[in-house]
């Protein structure tokens, strides 16, 4: 008898948000956790078709070209590009610890990394492809096919790809940040001017969103909460409209998923438009419109800066 | 037919099958679909109750990070999702359900999300709204101490708005208003305006989200029970409304039902009548069966009763002395529970008186140097107790093939009591003993003669009546017009095909019965006088297939036989018929066995019989799936005169006989395995070679019997 279950089709993943946490320092900010409960096979399986440009309709884009593991989960691009050498009209968040997110996307339309699979797969502007053109290729692919049926005892199917590339991502899960360091009472792991940036952080409010374990992922927050960031004079891109394409609700118009600012030093540009080219520029938008200070200082945006560098966790193993 | 009995019952059983599947699915299918339904919303709201744990812990400030909330607002999406293929499958048109559980659950989702939005805000802003308007505070005591009253009470709600709950709507716009007038107050060049007004923009964005304060009640866990439990009760009631609808299918229940009883009655009634038929013809053959069966048991009780049970003392041993067996009745002369003790003994071991050990021994050697036998030498045997016994003593040499000796055989018969019998009464005891015999003997013709007498009886009123209408006929044939007191003729036709339909069956039972008697006198000849019925080669399987034949109306209606013959059997040197009636015990012990625990619906139960080679033999299994014995029964199962069945049924003979067919004649085994409530199995191996059969010859019998001097020392055996 083979000693481990077959995954179903029904597999969940237990993630570590749902566990009770202790209470680091008495900070809403909380180490990342390791992920439990995955399968190896699926996860390597998962790990495959990321690096698989066979996924895209003309073979050239695989996930890793726009979610770079070795930078920081993205492309480094404003937009990222996609088939046909095309680029796409939004930034590409990271892929790092994105099942802490409360959904997936910057407007939050997929509720789960499962169902995320399928947005980049049919995106005429990214991999442009379908189901049953994917399906056919890692069909005639027999070392591929071998390996699905070792992690599911049968053939590749939607749901399935849908199952490895999410238990993949799953394990994406970046430890050690010097910070978490400090969190766990290593006084040493980050420096005085780091924890002087981790006030001046708390002191302007951007921990009210950018808070627990991902520092912001888990709630969508308008961009442009104490200034209008979406004036007259910006050019208007439908993608602006964040979560209200997804809702149609007056009350969604321009409200993102909060980014999670794990590792956020290796993950410029940002914003969903990629508007601001350095942690510099963009906590300086942050103050201005959310948080609504009025001249942010410089030597304070260069301290909370130092704190943001000691977010940069370790790149998970075996995933290059 | 038990294909006629299959065949009728075939359909009747499809019928109610379906009736009751019907029954099921028009009575069961929607409380099913409806527990489901209930779990799942119960998970939700437990899920639900968790969420609003969490925004009330944000709230009061317990808690500061949503991870907690985001978990629970996660798995409450999973649960609607689960709640949603739910519904689908119960209700895909949604036609039905009026109040959506679902759309319930998506809101205050929606809620949640919309909550951890503008609670981030919301707590941000009136934290520095509250830290601003402290140091305005301050500053205003000394550039102007009446506005930094008038700041007072817009302080105070702003540093209780902190905590939602803490303030509600209506006070936060009078803050406002009260802000508002305190920044037209202020003159522009004041150094605090700006702050001024960036606490009032504060001020707004809190006010822009006071929808929060609300949110928070809206969520409360009990309203959520609530709603959900009032969503489930208006989904049961759309859904007990639409079976409701169904009443269609109730009356087809109905219409079916009926229409399955009036078939099935239909059914058992021609059944009754068959079965009806079927015990008339089965009673006659049954009759024959058990006269024959006792027959067969009358049979093999007069000859256990001649070799096992007699009362001569019988043993033999080897050319050293030592005993190789002996039976009951010598075990009891030397004063030995059981025969089994003896064996491996010498005659050292036994409590002879030292005087007549070694005149036994002394004969003894001497027969074994000459081979010469003794018969029927009168001697008078004491024991160590002081017992004397009158014995009347045969012994012979045991040969080998090749004519050596191998050992001997004694029989010692003890006279003591008859001696002394004899000297009291010549002949009283021996009448009684005939008589007792004679008492069996009638019990045995009883049956077949009270069946004559009975068909005797018809058939004298059947003489009667035909001389009445041969009388009738006369009269009619002289008197010109029939007498008033003459029968209709019709009247005589009637009692005239009576007779003829059942005096030729009266005489022929008579016929019957008269033939079982002189059968049963006859065999009582052949018992008496057992000549040497030889063993013959014989094909078992024959004699299986023969005995199942026979006993057929004993189990056809209780069981299934099942014959699984092994082509390949050797030919097999038996007493033929030994052999039948053993199989046709064991056959209609299994047929009892199964009628004891079948009620009359049960399906039939199996009797297997089989046959194979097995080690130098052949092994014949009869097994059945009837009730079995308790180990009680099993244990006593092989004595004679035991038996579980009803007075009149059983004799308590067949088994007691088959065990000696199997081992005294044939040098086989027989053995059995039964387990309480599954069945029993007996397996009977006979050995390919032909073992020793009759310990004793009947010429040596006669040879005791004749010899006139000790005609009554002789075995009471003599009287048969």
């Amino acid at each position: 008898m083979a000693a481990f279950r077959q995954p179903s089709d029904r597999v969940n993943f237990r993630h570590v948000a749902s566990r009770t946490k202790s209470n680091y320092r008495g900070k809403p900010i909380t180490p990342i956790e390791a992920p439990t409960g995955l399968d190896p096979k699926l996860v390597a399986l998962g790990r495959r078709l990321f690096h698989d440009p066979r996924l895209s309709r003309d073979g050239t884009v695989s996930c890793a070209s726009c979610h770079d593991l070795s930078q920081g989960g993205d492309d480094g691009q404003c937009f990222s590009i996609g088939v046909d050498g095309q680029p796409g009209d939004i930034n590409a968040p990271t892929v790092f610890n994105s099942a802490l997110n409360i959904a997936q996307f910057w407007d939050g339309r997929a509720a789960n990394l499962r169902q995320q699979v399928d947005g980049p797969i049919h995106h005429p502007k990214e991999m442009a492809s379908d189901w049953a053109e994917v399906l056919q290729r890692i069909g005639n692919d027999a070392s591929l096919t071998a390996a699905f049926a070792s992690a599911f005892g049968g053939p590749a199917t939607a749901e399935r790809v849908r199952i490895a590339i999410e238990a993949f991502e799953t394990s994406l899960a970046t430890l050690n940040a010097p910070f978490d360091g400090w969190l766990q009472g290593d006084d040493d792991a980050v420096s005085k001017e780091a924890l002087e940036g981790f006030e001046l952080f708390k002191r302007h409010g951007c921990i009210s969103c950018h808070q627990g374990e991902a520092v912001g992922g888990n709630l969508f927050q308008r961009l442009g909460v104490m200034r209008e960031y979406f004036v007259a004079s910006r050019e208007l891109r439908p993608s602006d409209l964040g979560r209200f394409n997804h809702t149609q609700r007056e009350q969604d118009r321009h409200v993102f998923r909060v980014p999670s600012l794990r590792n956020v030093a290796l993950t410029g540009p940002y914003f969903h438009d990629g508007s601001a080219l350095n942690l510099e520029d963009a906590v300086h938008v942050m103050l201005h419109y959310q948080v609504g200070a009025d001249e942010p200082d410089l030597a304070e945006i260069r301290k909370i800066v130092v704190f943001l560098n000691t977010l940069t966790g370790d790149t998970p193993k075996e995933t290059l | 037919m038990s294909h006629h009995r299959l065949a009728s019952w075939g359909p009747l059983g499809v019928l109610s099958g379906a009736v009751l599947g019907f029954a099921f699915w028009s009575l069961l299918d929607r409380g099913v679909g409806l527990e489901t339904l209930h779990n799942k919303i119960d998970n939700a709201a437990v899920e639900l109750r968790t969420a609003t744990k969490a925004v009330q812990r944000l709230a009061s400030g317990q808690a500061w990070d949503y991870d907690a909330l985001t978990a629970a607002s996660k798995r409450l999406r999973k649960n609607a999702e689960s709640l949603r293929q739910t519904l689908l499958s119960y209700d895909p048109d949604a036609e039905l359900v009026t109040v959506d559980p679902l759309a319930f659950l998506l809101r205050d989702i929606d809620e949640i999300e919309q909550f951890k939005t503008d609670h981030s805000v919301y707590r941000n802003a009136t934290r520095a709204a509250d830290n601003a308007l402290r140091g305005l505070t301050e500053a205003f005591e000394t550039e102007s101490p009446s506005t930094a009253i008038d700041l007072l009470p817009i302080a105070d709600t702003i540093h209780r708005a902190r905590v939602l709950g803490g303030v509600t709507p209506g006070e936060l716009k009078e803050a406002s208003q009260e802000l508002n007038w305190v920044l037209g107050q202020t003159p522009g060049d004041s150094p605090n305006k700006a702050v001024l007004a960036s606490v009032a923009r504060y001020l707004t964005t809190i006010r822009d989200r006071d929808a929060i304060l609300e949110t928070v009640a809206a969520l409360d866990a009990s309203v959520a029970g609530d709603c959900l439990e009032i969503a489930l009760a208006s989904v049961h009631h759309a859904l007990t409304e639409r079976s409701n609808n169904d009443a269609v299918r109730q009356r087809i229940f109905i219409v079916l039902l009926v229409a399955a009883l009036t078939y099935g009655g239909l059914l058992i009634n021609r059944q009754r009548q068959t079965a009806g038929e079927l015990a008339t013809l089965n009673a006659a053959l049954e009759r024959r069966v058990s006269e024959r069966t006792q027959d067969l048991a009358a049979e093999h009780h007069l000859i256990e009763s001649l070799i096992t049970a007699a009362p001569n003392g019988v043993f033999w041993k080897d050319t050293n002395g030592v005993y190789l067996g002996c039976n009951r009745a010598y075990a009891r002369l030397v004063e030995f529970d059981d025969e089994e003790s003896i064996v491996g003994l010498s005659d050292e071991h036994l409590p002879w008186e030292d005087e007549s050990r070694i005149k036994k021994l002394a004969i003894e050697e001497e027969l074994l140097r000459s081979g010469e036998a003794v018969t029927n030498r009168v001697a008078a045997k004491r024991l160590k107790s002081g017992v004397q016994r009158e014995l009347v003593v045969s012994k012979a040499a045991l040969t080998g093939d090749d004519g050596s000796i191998t050992g001997i055989v004694g029989v010692y018969t003890d006279v003591t009591e008859l001696n002394r019998l004899r000297d009291r009464v010549q002949n009283g005891d021996r009448l009684q003993a005939v008589g007792q015999l004679a008492a069996g003997i009638a019990h045995e013709i009883n049956t077949p003669i009270q069946c004559a007498a009975a068909n005797l009886t018809f058939l004298r009123d059947a003489v009667a009546t035909l001389l009445g209408i041969a009388e009738s006929c006369q009269r009619d044939h002289h008197a010109e017009a029939p007498t008033e007191t003459t029968r209709p003729a019709a009247d005589w036709t009637r009692m005239l095909e009576r007779l003829k339909q059942h005096a030729p069956a009266a005489i022929e039972e008579s016929d019957v019965a008269i033939g079982r008697v002189t059968e049963i006198v006859r065999a009582m000849r052949v018992m008496s006088h057992p000549g040497t019925a030889a063993k013959e080669l014989v094909d078992l399987n024959t004699l299986v297939e023969s005995a199942a034949t026979i006993s057929r109306n004993r189990w056809k209606y209780t069981a299934e036989l099942q014959l699984d013959l092994d082509p390949e059997l050797p030919l097999l040197p038996v007493l033929t018929n030994d052999i039948s009636q053993l199989v046709l015990n064991l056959i209609v012990n299994a047929a009892d066995a199964i009628t004891e625990v079948r009620a009359e619906d049960d399906p039939l139960g199996t009797i297997r019989v089989a046959t194979r080679v097995e080690s130098d033999g052949v092994l014949i299994e009869i097994a059945d799936n009837g009730g079995g014995m308790t180990p009680e029964v099993k244990r006593r199962m092989y004595e004679q005169f035991f038996t579980t069945k009803e007075v009149g049924k059983g004799t308590g003979q067949g088994l007691a006989i088959s065990h000696d067919i199997v081992v005294t004649k044939h040098g086989g085994r027989i053995e059995c395995d039964s387990e309480l409530g599954e069945g029993t199995t007996f397996r009977v191996w006979l050995p390919m070679a032909d073992a020793p059969a009759e310990p004793e010859s009947a010429d040596e019998r006669h040879e005791a019997v004749d010899d006139p001097q000790d005609l009554l020392a002789a075995s009471p055996g003599a009287v048969y």
